[in-house]
């Protein structure tokens, strides 16, 4: 289940915290041994990755129920919302949420620690074995494939963030800095603790409200300052973000230009989110004085995501490429024991028959020279009979196909110890 | 696809070069001709410097361009803010004018020595002297209006440039002018 098949409410229901995740997965161990899970449980999906036995359990209907019982829901609430991948399509799917590609965000980079995160639990708890080990790190491979071949994680998708950015950009430093908020509504308040990481040395909070202000100021490390007295504190700002409830602008040029004298014309960034706009558009243009609105920020937002989106085919283009890869190495994973055990089937033939041949061999001195000619004409001639079907097998890409000729061999040769 | 700006590339290879110079001047000189080394050493190293800053008031100068332009494409790669690259700036040009005071010093002590004393003699009025000193005094005005308050980023950076331009082509008509009285 994801963000694109139910609302927050159903995923909040069937999502996992850390201490749910541990007991389910534990859990599912426990019922279901023999195959691999792999939990991933975030805020926009509720995955289950399972690797099994053709036609071994846990069913896809065995799982659905499981799910719903441990969240203690009907399973006909949820079912309509849960979606089943099997095979290539599954791990298309995990190389695509691993890149990013599913997210709400695309190329949103927390993905990958949760998967690293989810996978480490199932490693821990027995879940995860060498087929999910396998995929999982497949997955992270192509995810960091398609993150320095795309720009598919590049650049900011918030706000907040893109006004971080420049503030980066001007300045090396927050330390030794003075950071001016004016308002304390929620944007306010978010981006100030944004900054706040930053560790500028001084952050003053001015509202109108005292109160509010003094609130504010308390929660990101700051203090209050008098909003009657913002020219003055212009004068001692470096970083300063405003956003009120004014109709009008409530900085002018003139007090940007008298602060910019009073601070040596150092540099000035001013980020203005409010709508109407608390600063005047003029005071951009004077020396050393960056200003940010709204629109700025949203403008870099949109084409960031644009951006994003574009980048989409090309991510595409290298799942495909990471999925024919991690297929066919699962499948040689899935043949190999066949191979296996039809290589020993045919060398332990060999051995009763050169048993069988030993007594009939002349008794003469070359006897064990004559031995050791035939064991190795057998050897040879089994290894010759059996490289083309070994080889076709391990070459296969179908998943079903692969399937249909391990049935068929263990059928025809009777490996029934596979 | 973003375009990067690799201002300290041409710069570095610039300084490498007027290195390379020195050393190569250095290794040809004779063995008493300490001032004269002195001299070369530190004219490279002070025009070395002045490249670096020069390159660094060229990126200042763009980066500048971009925040003002809102570019997004600049936000994508990491790269040096306007703050320390100002610092940067301000850093290497007094080096720079250090390392010329010394190279002007060392090249009039080895003008001045006893054999070219009579090349030198009117050394007020030698066109390699009024050059050098032109050219300091021109960096040291500089250097006091950008360290004046009134001046911050943009035109330190713009400074940074023309004092590059400056000593090269100052470096560059030194070195035409001859060095050696004539023979005879």
């Amino acid at each position: 289940m994801s963000h694109k098949t139910a609302d927050v409410s159903l995923r909040e229901r069937l999502s996992f915290d850390p201490a749910q995740a541990r007991s389910a997965v534990g859990r599912l161990v426990q019922d279901f041994g023999e195959a691999e899970f792999l939990l991933l449980s975030t805020c926009n999906r509720i995955e289950l990755y399972l690797a099994r036995q053709p036609h071994a359990p846990p069913t896809d209907d065995q799982m659905r129920a499981w799910l719903a019982d441990f969240h203690r829901l009907r399973e006909g609430d949820i079912r309509e919302k849960l979606y089943t991948l099997a095979d290539s399509e599954a791990v298309a799917h995990l190389l695509a949420v691993a890149g990013g590609l599913d997210s709400l965000v695309p190329g949103e980079p927390q993905i990958v620690a949760q998967l690293k995160e989810a996978h480490a639990l199932a490693v821990e708890l027995g879940a995860a074995r060498g087929v999910m080990g396998e995929l999982v790190q497949g997955a992270l491979h192509a995810a960091k494939h398609i993150r320095s071949e795309t720009g598919i994680g590049a650049g900011r998708t918030s706000v907040a963030s893109v006004a971080l950015d420049f503030v980066r950009r001007v300045f090396r430093t927050l330390a030794g800095k003075c950071v001016l908020n004016i308002g304390a509504g929620k944007m306010n308040e978010l981006m100030l603790k944004q900054l706040a990481k930053l560790r500028p040395e001084q952050i003053l909070v001015a509202n109108r409200s005292a109160e509010k202000a003094e609130q504010l100021a308390r929660s990101c490390g700051g203090r209050a300052a008098g909003f009657d007295r913002i020219e003055d504190h212009l004068g001692l700002a470096d970083v300063v973000l405003t956003s009120t409830a004014s109709h009008e602008p409530i900085i002018s040029p003139e007090m940007v230009r008298a602060a910019q004298v009073a601070r040596d014309y150092q540099p000035l960034l001013i980020v203005d989110i409010a709508v109407p706009r608390d600063v005047d558009a003029a005071a951009g243009d004077i020396e050393n004085v960056f200003l940010y609105n709204i629109d700025d920020l949203d403008r870099i937002v949109r084409e960031t995501l644009q951006t994003r989106r574009g980048q989409r085919r090309r991510a595409e283009n290298i799942i495909n490429e990471h999925v024919t890869a991690l297929t066919r190495s699962l499948n040689v994973r899935q043949v190999s024991p066949v191979i296996d055990a039809l290589y020993r089937h045919m060398e332990k033939i060999a051995a009763e028959e050169l048993e069988g041949a030993r007594n009939k061999l002349s008794t003469h001195e070359d006897a064990d020279q004559d031995e050791q000619i035939l064991k190795r004409a057998l050897h040879r001639t089994i290894r010759r009979i059996l490289h083309a079907p070994a080889t076709k097998l391990r070459e296969t890409a179908d998943p079903d196909e692969t399937r249909a000729r391990i049935e068929l061999i263990r059928d025809l040769f009777d490996l029934d110890d596979i | 696809m973003v375009r990067s700006s690799k201002p300290f590339l041409p710069a570095a290879v610039v300084a490498l070069a007027v290195l390379a110079v020195a050393v190569v001047e250095i290794l040809a000189a004779p063995a008493e001709r300490t001032w004269y080394v002195a001299h070369v050493v530190s004219a490279a190293a002070a025009a070395a410097c002045f490249a670096l800053a020069a390159a660094g008031g060229a990126a200042y100068i763009r980066t500048d361009r971009r925040l003002r332009a809102k570019d997004a494409a600049l936000l994508v790669k990491r790269r040096p803010s306007l703050e320390g690259l100002d610092g940067m700036i301000r850093r290497l040009l007094p080096l720079g004018l250090g390392l010329l005071t010394v190279a002007i010093a060392s090249g009039f002590c080895d003008a001045l020595r006893p054999s070219h004393a009579g090349w030198f003699r009117i050394w007020q009025t030698h066109p390699k002297m009024l050059m050098a000193f032109g050219a300091w005094l021109t960096c040291a005005v500089a250097m006091q209006v950008a360290y004046a308050k009134r001046f911050r980023g943009r035109q330190v950076a713009a400074m940074s440039i023309a004092v590059f331009i400056l000593v090269v082509v100052v470096l560059l008509a030194s070195a035409a002018v001859p060095s050696e009285p004539p023979a005879g």
